[in-house]
Parts: C-alpha cells; sequence; structure tokens
C-alpha cells in the first residue's frame, strides 16, 4: 500500500465508519419500533401477567450511605406481587451497612448480605445470587431508581421467549443540572438507545445496562456467574452468556433512573472503564468465536473492532492535522475533509444531529420533553466525540496490557445533587 | 417521593445555569458557521427546482458523488438488518407468553458452582441479614474456609 492509498484509505474510515454507522443505526432503531415497540402498551401500564413468579432484586452497595434510602423507597414503589430484595454491602467503609440495617427494619422484603472484605462488584453479585431465593433476578446498582412497572416488563419478557436468559433494561439520565449531564441524556438516547435496538433486530446485544438488568439463573450458571476478573462485569456476564447459546434483549420499557458524573474528570473516568473493560472483554472472547454458539457474536465483535481502528484513525488523522498546519485536507489530497469540517464533517455533523432527534423521537414516550435535550446534543458532534474515541485509543491498550483485575470497588462520579 | 426523580438545576447558581445556556447557544452557532454551506446548498436546491438558480459552493452533486459509496454499505446493512428481521420475525413481533420456560436452576449446582457447603448456602438463603467470611480473593467464590454468621 503506498502512502496516498493509506491517506485515502484513512480518510474513508474516519468519514465513513460513523457516517454508515448513524444511517444503520437509525435503520435498526426504527425496524425495532416498527415491529416490536409500536405494539406495546405505555411503559406505565403494562398488561397483567397470567403469573407472577417471584424475583429477586440484587443490589450491590459499595459505599451508598447517601443513595440507599432514595434507592430503597424506590423499590419500595415496585408494582409486582411477589418479590424480595437483596442488598449486599460489599465492605463499604462508610456506613451503608448500618443504613440497610436500618432500612430492613422498615421493608421487610429488604434482606441484607455483607461481605466481611471488599472483593469487588462481581463477587458481591455472585453472593447476592447465592442468597436470593428465586430464578429470575433483577440487577440494579446502588444508586439506582427503579421504575415501579420495570420488574413486570422483565417478567413478561422471560415469558414471551424461553430461549432469552438476560435482558437489559432502559437506564435514563437523572441528573441534568450541567452540560456534561444534559448532553448525556441525548447521548444515552442517541447511542446507546439506537445501538440496543438495533441489535435487538439482529439478536446480539454487546452489553447489558449494570444499572438495570435482568437474568435466569439458569443462564448464569451456564455462563460461570459474574467474573471478578473484569472491570466491566456487565459487557463480561452479557457476552459469555450469549457465548454459551442465551439470548439476550433489550426491554426499553424497564426503566430506571440513573446518576451520572457531571465533572469531565468523572466522565473520562467512567468511558475511560467503560472502553478499557469492553476492549478486554472483547479480545478474551475472541477464540470462542470461531465456536458454535459464539459465531452469533461475530457482528458485535466486527463492529467493536472497527470501532477501535477508527478511533486510532482519527488519531492519526488530528496528528496529521496538527503536523499539516491545519490542512489536513490539503495533506490527504481529499478536500473538504478537515478537522474543521468541510463537506464530510458537515455531513457527519448533520447526520449525528438527524440521529439524535430519531432516536429522541423513539423515546419520548419514555421521558415526557426529551426532545428537549436536543438543544444540548450540539457538544456531541463539536466535542463530545473526542473523548469518547481518546477513551478507545487509552483504553484499548490498558486492556492488551491488564495482567489480572483485583476486584475492588471505586465510588464514581455521581454528579451535583445539592 | 418525586417521580421522575429528576435532578434539574434548581440546585445550581444562576450564573451557571445562563453559563451553560449561553456556552450551549454559542455551540449551536459555530455548528451552523461549519454547516453554512450545506444550508446554502439546500436552498440552491430548492430555488433551482423553481427555476432561480445562483452560483452554489460546490458543484451539484458533488456531495451526492462522494457520498454514494457510503450509501451503499448503507443499503448493505439495511439489507443485513432485513434479513434478520425477516428471520427472527417470528420472535421479534410475538407479544404472547410462551408456553413453556427452562426449568429453573437447582439450587445444589449453584451452591456447588460457588463451593460452599450446604450450611453456608442455607444459611444465606434464609437469614434476613449475614456476614459473608473467607470468600477466595481470587476466584471470588466461596472455599473451605467461607463461612456465613447470621446478623439478625
Amino acid at each position: 500500500m503506498n502512502a496516498s492509498t493509506f491517506e485515502l484509505a484513512l480518510a474513508v474510515l474516519c468519514f465513513g465508519y460513523p457516517y454508515v454507522m448513524a444511517w444503520y443505526w437509525i435503520v435498526g432503531g426504527v425496524m425495532f419500533q416498527w415491529l416490536r415497540e409500536r405494539h406495546e402498551p405505555p411503559f406505565d401500564q403494562p398488561p397483567a401477567l397470567a403469573e407472577y413468579p417471584p424475583v429477586s432484586i440484587l443490589v450491590p452497595c459499595y459505599n451508598e450511605s447517601r443513595q440507599v434510602d432514595e434507592t430503597m423507597m424506590a423499590l419500595d414503589r415496585v408494582a409486582y406481587p411477589d418479590f424480595e430484595i437483596v442488598a449486599i454491602d460489599d465492605g463499604s467503609s462508610d456506613d451503608t451497612v448500618q443504613r440497610l440495617e436500618q432500612l430492613a427494619t422498615r421493608y421487610p422484603r429488604l434482606r441484607v448480605v455483607r461481605m466481611a472484605r471488599n472483593g469487588g462488584k462481581s463477587t458481591a453479585m455472585n453472593f447476592g445470587a447465592l442468597a436470593a431465593r428465586h430464578e429470575i433476578i433483577a440487577c440494579i446498582d446502588g444508586d439506582t431508581l427503579m421504575d415501579p412497572h420495570a420488574l413486570t416488563w422483565f417478567v413478561r419478557r422471560f415469558q414471551n421467549d424461553p430461549l432469552i436468559g438476560g435482558l437489559t433494561g432502559n437506564p435514563r439520565i437523572r441528573n441534568r443540572t450541567t452540560v456534561i449531564g444534559r448532553l448525556q441524556v441525548g447521548e444515552f438516547s442517541s447511542i446507546i438507545g439506537l445501538i440496543k435496538r438495533a441489535q435487538n433486530v439482529y439478536g446480539s446485544l454487546f452489553t447489558a445496562s449494570g444499572a438495570i438488568c435482568a437474568y435466569r439463573k439458569r443462564a448464569l450458571q451456564d455462563a460461570g456467574w459474574w467474573s471478578p476478573h473484569t472491570i466491566t462485569d456487565d459487557v463480561d456476564i452479557s457476552w459469555r452468556l450469549q457465548m454459551v447459546g442465551w439470548r439476550m434483549a433489550f426491554e426499553p420499557k424497564a426503566l430506571a433512573w440513573i446518576l451520572t458524573p457531571e465533572t469531565l474528570r468523572g466522565l473520562w473516568r467512567q468511558r475511560l472503564r467503560w472502553s478499557e473493560g469492553g476492549s478486554g472483554v472483547a479480545l478474551r472472547a475472541f477464540t470462542t468465536l470461531f465456536r458454535s454458539p459464539g459465531y452469533r457474536m461475530w457482528p458485535i465483535w466486527l463492529n467493536w473492532l472497527v470501532s477501535i481502528v477508527w478511533s486510532y484513525a482519527m488519531l492519526v488523522m488530528l496528528l496529521a492535522w496538527a503536523v499539516g498546519g491545519l490542512q489536513i485536507g490539503h495533506l490527504l489530497r481529499l478536500e473538504g475533509f478537515g478537522f474543521f469540517p468541510g463537506q464530510a464533517g458537515m455531513l457527519l455533523a448533520v447526520h449525528y444531529l438527524l440521529q439524535a432527534l430519531a432516536a429522541s423521537a423513539l423515546d419520548r414516550k419514555y421521558e415526557h420533553g426529551i426532545m428537549r435535550t436536543i438543544f444540548w446534543v450540539v457538544w456531541y458532534p463539536l466535542m463530545f466525540w473526542v473523548l469518547q474515541a481518546a477513551t478507545a485509543v487509552i483504553g484499548f491498550p490498558l486492556a492488551l496490557l491488564r495482567r489480572k483485575t483485583s476486584g475492588v470497588w471505586t465510588s464514581p462520579d455521581r454528579g451535583f445533587r445539592e | 417521593m418525586k417521580w421522575p426523580p429528576l435532578i434539574d438545576t434548581v440546585h445550581l447558581p444562576w450564573w451557571v445555569v445562563v453559563r451553560d445556556t449561553i456556552a450551549t447557544l454559542l455551540a449551536w452557532c459555530l455548528l451552523l458557521y461549519f454547516i453554512h454551506d450545506m444550508v446554502v446548498m439546500s436552498v440552491y436546491w430548492l430555488l433551482r427546482a423553481v427555476g432561480i438558480g445562483f452560483t452554489p459552493p460546490w458543484a451539484p452533486g458533488e456531495m451526492w458523488r462522494d457520498a454514494e459509496p457510503f450509501l451503499k454499505v448503507v443499503g448493505l446493512l439495511t439489507l443485513w438488518l432485513t434479513i434478520f428481521a425477516t428471520a427472527r420475525w417470528r420472535l421479534l413481533t410475538n407479544l404472547q407468553r410462551a408456553t413453556r420456560q427452562p426449568r429453573p436452576l437447582d439450587p445444589q449446582r449453584q451452591a456447588e458452582a460457588f463451593h460452599v457447603s450446604a450450611e453456608v448456602f442455607e444459611t444465606l438463603q434464609d437469614a434476613s441479614s449475614t456476614t459473608v467470611h473467607g470468600v477466595d480473593p481470587e476466584t471470588g467464590r466461596g472455599s473451605p474456609d467461607t463461612r456465613v454468621a447470621m446478623d439478625d
């Protein structure tokens, strides 16, 4: 490959991946809406089920003293007749366990498992699952507020398809006080919501949302339960579960309200962890892709690979732009392809806005007023994608070099609340 | 409890809200400036349809020519999704309850998978408050030293 061919390939990749994927996700999202969502009742009016099997809700907690009252208050509003709550305190250094013990006297459904030593979320989840009395387990984070009808939708979906071993719900952002918080409201719809819908059409998901998901115990047993050797337990268990033959699906009506970082530092740490964890899982899964039923993850794996290559291509482009005196288009002999948008940049920006608009339209039945968040997504095509690409560039080698993950929690940035 | 439990700008000083709003408005202006040629081009096509012409920022059809190969890929991927949607039509559209469900996991198997004794398992299942000691930090599972103390 000579230099000009390389430059052209680079430019085609930098433009082509986000352009093609924007359309792909929009088409997939619309297909999912047309095939499934439009026939469903509103999320706050679930139909009566013929049977309400008991469910265990796992709530792993580490230094959640500030949040856990609210979390339990929300769980107390859950409109499902038969469920228990298993809160697992993973050796918190604050008074989480005392708070949980007090709450258990107020909420009879709540049971508390205390891990004497901090061992990480996966270990906490595993022992929570051991304590859980029921076959279906729903999982939320210690700071997640579950929608009252989420459990009913999860159970209904499991009852609908016996081959589904895991479900991911629809996390919605609670904290929207700053630009970063508000931008993520749009991002969770336009990127994450659309991707999950599109992936659901072909039947494999990259990941369940750890903040709101549900599993059959039997599927978790087949997958080998949660592994302490990963930094993104949700991605890891989703892949292993699908690679042993269980299906996963997106249940958009199972809502949960989550807290997200509202500082750049917090956001960077969160996204870097996601990127490194996702890359680690994809790398470990590679050999299994060649054995049935691992084949089904090829589309997801290839998409991950192209996204990593794209991130590095963007890095090279940015470097070339800097070296070339802000004239990358000229440098690459592809006029109009600059860091400051020429035709290609314009098309990408417009398509991102189109994607955000389509996603918000699909999500508007789950969140009143979501169309207003379009105002804040302007930061995505201007700046936010740089953070995403940068975390992928750094996360990938970290995943390659990381030998073994120690199962220890770090408390995330949860935004500004007071 | 307020529902939905949104945390909005009431917690913030007014100047932060004003700053963020102005910054975002400026970001929109910047974006519109970057894409203004595209807007001009759209106007060009609209006016051309009613017989009014002006010099466009770039040759008509140039953007379509550049985007066409990528749109072909989009077409292929749409076909790919359509094939899956057709093949999985029943699964995707079926909203009925299935007649059969998988058998629940045998609790004994779960306990074995975690290398915990029947006693530890039963205590974890029965008690409303427990403390778990002696977890193997390497595997995140039980070990011969694992024991569970009832706190209630």
